[in-house]
């Protein structure tokens, strides 16, 4: 038996790491790359000097910048970069880029310079934040990137104004060479001398109108790495003397195991161990982990093919019955009493009571799956006083306290080694997973890589929520509103992970896009109900925008058509006063076509919002056959984020979150039948295909000034909404419910 | 249960079930991981390969029908990445998470192989099997009119 | 082999005989100068001439996938004769069709032959191009002399001898030919004679239809009884059919327009890109295919017995907690591999249409079936999340074999299909 083992030979443990942590190396392709494929490794072997904990420079002149957000498509490893480079002056070809440690992110407290400049405070961790979500990237780190720049720009032009006997100000620095009079040197030549510098006062950053870099479609740093096969995901980690587990959760969320019958795999090949998951004294649903058994084998196939083959029995739960028709008709009950009041302002009943007419809708949006195209495992290797955990992990340090928290260990002795992620979402912020590997490596012993099967990770999905909702406004005589009041019921993802934060039953996150819409509207009622269920709930890309915006921009239009309005003028006299909302929206109008006067069975509709800071309205074209078949055939997007890094990566976002947005819309739902998922699978849950795809245009409108939105979700809740609307004026047939593939669309 | 596989032009004896998907073995025995899981039921795309030329789902593929065949993977599509679909997919920046990428890649080189000008048509029918979560449909479908150009210069 | 050598003495005398009376019957018309279609032509009348072209789904011969260059030819048609190759009917003046006159062009629809005077082969269905009114057959004119030219020659047929000598098709005419025109049944609605009209005329259904006589021709006795046509079994339309619900008017359009209906399942194979030239085209019009179709199916079966079949499809789904198992280990290696594959979407709780009630498993011949397990089904434009990947290369021919006995043991209780091994190696072999 002579097995060609190539991957033996590729793994070879070479060296600690300056946080500590464990290298791999790696055959990298004979090109250039511009990063590694192991992005928390160093991109290079050289010993770098570190100028500030956000770059390095190598005696070679490469620069290391460290990202402190995960890549997950959404461009951090090009974008974060240019920021720090657009002030650090380097020349853009000798940028390398690599992970952050999210270690270091826990043992250190922000540097002495961030703290002179005004940007962090001593309590703050040297990385600010390492998470990735909310659209931060750009929003929330710029100025501390630009601040490591400039900082790190202006030292090394200390340090060689001081070799030369020159002032500071008489040294420029350009494409990593530093300069004046007749004098050069490069960064690297000055670098070791730039880490001591002291400076009397930290350099204000650059605005907008001094950039170079910033603004400029920049080729993406991880590309080269994404077409061969060597970037590096959280699946393909492998580890010296690594085993493998498949695991097999209580299809209802939390229920217990009963029993299992580990005696009746224990023969087959390669099989190792059964372990068994249980949380543990006060471990409640925060902690994420639900009860499981899991089988170790020396093979990813053979730990799966024994799970199958093991009898296990599942414990009844109070939960089995549950299904999404109940949760529905409770939810849609709810509407029909008072709830816990957001918006209160002047007399809202009094209003519609007295209004010239009066607009009723109901709607309703599903728990929705994340589906990310890489299945959730994580890797884990404990050893004396010191774990190891690998994955794809959106917030890294989390991932680090979960596993800590799981082994009883000091979170400083845990290492995350971030991968590149196959897709994220929100779902990869969660860390039930590297809870669950920790627990598991900790009953096994070695070092574990956990997978989970496409089913496995629909199934102990922590899902976007649920909800509906009721709206109901009056207008005046010219058909303007005169009093809004929504009400929404739904399933909140703070009371099922931080429930100290829900007071007198409101959570304002549920009623995004409801509370903080900006139409001119003088008198709105906005109140809501909890209503949770056994199914655990996560962040989502957008979240409840995905869903409030679908409803409340029906209702819109609704009025809009009641009072006899066109959609796109009516939303304009409502935003009269802002100048970003009325910016997109002439955008889109002059972009679009805009017409409502389409032959039936063709129809453009309208959706908006401002989500993270950014305003994105999107008009949608669609066509419906008489017999209701669907196509959407254009969508076009007007984008205020104020300003943008990497054009050709921001519209990519916009395009990303059109598409997540519309396979929700379409057709992609989660429903609950026996306490458990049904969408389990690519069968079942729907996504869009690229043969669905509609044409997209994107235009940005910005208004620049101090306005830095954030891109990776605003663009998705404005699709429902366009494609809802435009279905009406195709076919007098409005979908009130998510997806709308549950509406029958013939018309004719 | 020893077998050979032909992976990348190499010859590869394994010790695994023959039933064990394909998939498996490419990444965990002979260690090539460009090759990814997605679902497992050949719905996604992600595990595409070429058997013998012809795109396959290594995921449902069993190993022991993929003993005696020359086996392709995304790390065997060139040597250095200058395959017409892997340069113009560089081009055009195509991936964003780049998950899904290798089997879009692998499915569109069984494309051209058969179409070698394929119509917006074409690839949407015959690219219709493989998912991307980050929508990179677009570029996916401008990369492979691309790739066409340059194979044809 | 016997077929074939029948096949050509007998064409060789009608040839002959043919020849003398016909041969000098068809002058060469003269060429006309490129015309500007649209200064020629009404916006209006090209329009009905593309939705028309549709329905006869020129383009679906008249393009070679593989080059990509829309009715510009170069297809390979296998026929028993040999292997013909679609002409460029594009308006370049060079290697298309742009020298031919409205006259030209009308004989060639309705008679067979070119602007040379030149027999056509019946391959291209001249013989229901007849139907086509002169008013259509205009619009077509129109619409085919404003695409763009395309510069291309298709490559030469492969035929053998006597097919290669053009005027034996002489004989073939006078046989086959029936050139009177069309007239409307008045015993029938006006939508079953615009369906008959279109389906049977330009649409030439028949031509995949109904089984051809040993020279190629349609058997009007036959017709609509369904025929092995480009290694798909193109099923019967008449009482001859083996679906299990009948096809209603509104399933069929949902068939014919969008390429998939939830009672019978996905268009396959060849009917695809003819189920999407449908797609576009007035849904008018479809409803009055769907109303003639209908039509071809006088007897069908008693409810009780279409609600006999729709339980016994139920029964017989996969059901993943209690999948079947055979004694015959035949069939027990089928279910092996079709829980593999075909289980993980075909099975209870699923989205895919009870295998019983698609009607490939219920068909005479094998070749749906295993044409699709080979290569899948590609999604129609009007059923775009209605897809299957091939599965060609991640089987073994003994796999397919095993698979395709147990399906139709599975999910029919119609005879076993006959010579699987040979029909797979056909197909690996051309594969």
């Amino acid at each position: 038996m002579n097995i060609h083992n190539v991957s033996r030979r590729k793994f070879i443990v070479t060296s600690a790491t300056a946080a500590g942590g464990m290298m791999l190396g790696f055959n990298l392709p004979a090109q250039a790359a511009q990063m590694n494929a192991n992005p928390w490794e160093l991109p290079t072997d050289k010993e770098g000097q570190e100028v500030n904990a956000w770059l390095a420079i190598d005696p070679d002149g490469t620069v290391t910048i460290r990202v402190g957000q995960s890549e997950m498509g959404e461009g951090v490893f090009t974008s974060m970069p240019m920021i720090v480079a657009e002030e650090l002056h380097v020349d853009w070809k000798m940028v390398k880029a690599a992970y952050a440690s999210g270690n270091r992110y826990l043992r250190q407290k922000a540097e002495d310079y961030q703290v002179a400049a005004g940007i962090l405070n001593e309590d703050h961790q040297v990385y600010r934040r390492m998470g990735t979500g909310g659209s931060g990237a750009v929003r929330r780190s710029r100025t501390f990137l630009q601040q490591a720049g400039a900082s790190a720009r202006e030292r090394l032009k200390e340090a060689a104004a001081q070799a030369w006997g020159v002032a500071r100000a008489d040294v420029t620095a350009k494409d990593s060479v530093l300069s004046s009079g007749n004098r050069t040197g490069t960064f690297a030549e000055f670098a070791t001398a730039a880490s001591t510098v002291a400076l009397d006062v930290e350099p204000v950053i650059k605005t907008p109108d001094q950039f170079n870099l910033l603004g400029a479609s920049v080729a993406r740093l991880d590309t080269p790495l994404k077409v061969n096969g060597s970037a590096t995901y959280g699946i393909d980690i492998r580890l010296p003397g690594m085993v493998y587990a498949a695991v097999r959760a209580n299809p209802v969320p939390y229920g217990g195991i009963d029993s299992y019958d580990a005696d009746a795999i224990m023969g087959l090949p390669g099989v190792i161990q059964v372990v068994e998951i249980v949380p543990g004294e006060g471990q409640d649903l925060r902690s994420g982990l639900q009860p499981a058994v899991a089988v170790i084998a020396n093979s990813y196939t053979r730990a799966l093919s024994a799970l199958d083959q093991m009898p296990i029995k599942w414990s009844a739960t109070p939960n089995d019955g549950v299904n999404s028709r109940d949760l529905f008709a409770d939810a849609n009950a709810a509407l029909g009493m008072p709830g816990a009041i957001s918006v209160d302002e002047g007399d809202t009943a009094g209003a519609i009571a007295g209004a010239t007419t009066v607009v009723e809708g109901d709607y309703q949006a599903p728990y929705q799956s994340h589906a990310c195209m890489e299945p959730f495992n994580c890797t884990v290797h404990i050893t004396d006083n010191r774990a190891d955990v690998y994955g794809s992990f959106q917030n890294p340090p989390g991932a680090l306290a979960v596993v800590a928290e799981q082994l009883g260990m000091d979170p400083i002795n845990v290492f995350s080694h971030t991968t590149f992620l196959g897709g994220g979402f929100g779902r990869r912020s969660r860390n039930d997973e590297p809870r669950q590997a920790a627990e598991i490596a900790r009953q096994v012993g070695r070092p574990v890589k956990m997978v989970w099967t496409r089913e496995e990770d629909m199934m102990q999905n922590k899902m976007r929520p649920m909800a509906v909702a009721r709206f109901k406004a009056g207008l005046g005589p010219d058909g303007m509103p005169v009093g809004w009041h929504a009400r929404v019921a739904g399933h909140s993802i703070t009371a099922h992970i931080r429930p100290e934060r829900i007071e007198n039953g409101l959570d304002n996150s549920l009623l995004a896009a409801v509370r903080n819409h900006p139409y001119n509207i003088p008198n709105q009622l906005v109140d809501m109900h909890v209503r949770n269920s056994h199914i655990p709930v996560h962040y989502w890309r957008s979240v409840n925008a995905s869903q409030n915006v679908f409803m409340a921009e029906q209702f819109v239009d609704e009025m809009a058509q009641a009072g006899g309005h066109d959609p796109l003028d009516f939303r304009l006299k409502m935003v009269e006063d802002l100048e970003d909302w009325s910016l997109v929206l002439n955008t889109l109008k002059e972009k679009s076509g805009w017409t409502t006067d389409l032959p039936p069975g063709t129809g453009m509709g309208i959706g908006i919002s401002e989500e993270f800071g950014t305003v994105v309205g999107q008009v949608a074209t669609v066509t419906v056959s008489r017999r209701g078949q669907l196509t959407i055939d254009k969508i076009v997007a007007a984008v205020d984020c104020g300003h943008l890094v990497n054009p050709a990566i921001a519209e990519g976002q916009i395009e990303s979150a059109i598409v997540y947005g519309l396979s929700a819309c379409l057709a992609g739902e989660v429903t609950i039948s026996g306490g458990q998922v049904v969408e389990n699978n690519f069968d079942t849950f729907k996504v869009l295909r690229i043969n669905e795809m509609p044409i997209i245009e994107t235009h940005w409108a910005l208004t620049g000034g101090d306005k830095w939105g954030g891109l990776g979700e605003p663009g998705l809740p404005p699709v429902a909404a366009a494609v809802a609307n435009a279905i009406f004026y195709a076919t007098g047939k409005r979908p009130r419910e998510m997806p709308i593939v549950h509406t029958d669309l013939s018309w004719g | 249960m020893a077998l050979t596989l032909t992976v990348n032009g190499t010859s590869h004896v394994v010790d695994v079930e023959a039933e064990s998907p394909l998939l498996w073995v490419i990444r965990d025995t002979i260690g090539l991981t460009g090759t990814k899981f997605g679902c497992g039921i050949a719905k996604c795309g992600a595990c595409t390969v070429h058997i013998d030329g012809r795109a396959a789902k290594s995921c449902t593929t069993k190993v022991s029908a993929a003993v005696g065949k020359s086996i392709t993977t995304i790390e065997g599509l060139s040597p250095d990445s200058t395959h017409p679909l892997q340069v113009a997919w560089t081009e055009l920046d195509t991936p964003q998470c780049g998950y899904c990428q290798s089997g879009q890649i692998m499915a569109a080189a069984a494309l051209l192989s058969k179409r070698a000008n394929p119509s917006d048509f074409d690839i949407d029918t015959e690219m219709a099997d493989n998912i991307c979560r980050c929508g990179t449909y677009t570029k996916i479908r401008a990369a492979i009119h691309r790739a066409a150009e340059i194979a044809a210069q | 082999m016997k077929r074939i050598l029948l096949g050509i003495i007998l064409v060789g005398i009608v040839g002959l005989i043919g020849g003398l009376a016909w041969a000098m019957r068809y002058p060469a018309l003269d060429p006309i100068a490129p015309i500007d279609a649209s200064m020629e032509f009404d916006s209006q009348v090209v329009a009905l001439g593309r939705d028309l072209a549709g329905f006869g789904d020129c383009s679906v011969c008249h393009t070679d996938p593989r080059q990509g260059l829309e009715y510009a030819g170069g297809l390979p048609l296998e026929t028993p004769f040999g292997v013909l190759y679609t002409t460029n009917i594009t308006p370049d003046v060079e290697t298309g069709i742009g020298t031919w006159s409205e006259e030209a062009f009308s004989r060639a629809m309705r008679e067979g032959v070119d602007n040379e005077g030149q027999y056509l082969y019946p391959a291209f269905p001249y013989d229901h191009f007849t139907k086509i009114t002169d008013e259509d057959m205009h619009a077509l004119y129109a619409y085919i002399m404003s695409l763009e030219p395309i510069n291309y020659t298709p490559p030469e047929n492969e035929l053998g001898f006597p097919f290669n000598i053009r005027l034996s098709l002489a004989g073939w005419n006078l046989l086959f030919l029936d050139t009177s025109r069309w007239e409307p049944d008045p015993t029938q609605s006006d939508e079953w004679n615009r369906g008959y009209y279109l389906a049977d005329g330009l649409g030439h259904c028949e031509g995949c239809h109904t089984p051809r006589n040993l020279m190629g021709a349609e058997i009007p006795s036959k017709a609509y009884d369904g025929a092995i046509v480009e290694g798909w079994y193109a099923p019967a339309l008449n009482d001859e059919t083996t679906s299990a619900v009948p096809w209603t008017q509104i399933a069929l359009v949902n068939y014919l327009l969008d390429g998939w209906d939830v009672d019978h399942g996905v268009s396959a194979g060849p009917m695809t890109p003819i189920v999407n030239h449908l797609y576009d085209l007035p849904e008018d019009d479809g409803f009055a295919i769907a109303k003639y179709i209908e039509s071809l199916r006088p007897n069908l079966p008693t409810e009780a017995a279409t609600a006999e079949l729709v339980a016994f499809a139920a029964e017989r789904e996969w059901d993943p907690e209690n999948p079947p198992s055979y004694d015959d280990p035949g069939l027990q290696a089928g279910v092996e591999a079709f829980d593999d594959l075909c289980a993980n979407c075909h099975k209870v709780g699923g989205t895919t249409v009870p295998l019983a009630l698609t009607s490939t498993v219920r068909m005479p011949e094998a070749l749906n079936v295993m044409n699709i397990i080979f290569d899948g089904v590609r999604p129609p434009l009007g059923a775009r999340d209605h897809s299957m990947p091939e599965f060609g290369a991640s089987l073994t021919d003994e796999n397919i074999a095993d698979v395709l006995r147990f399906v139709r043991v599975q999910y029919t209780n119609l005879p076993a299909w006959e010579h699987l091994e040979e029909i797979i190696a056909e197909k690996r072999e051309n594969w």
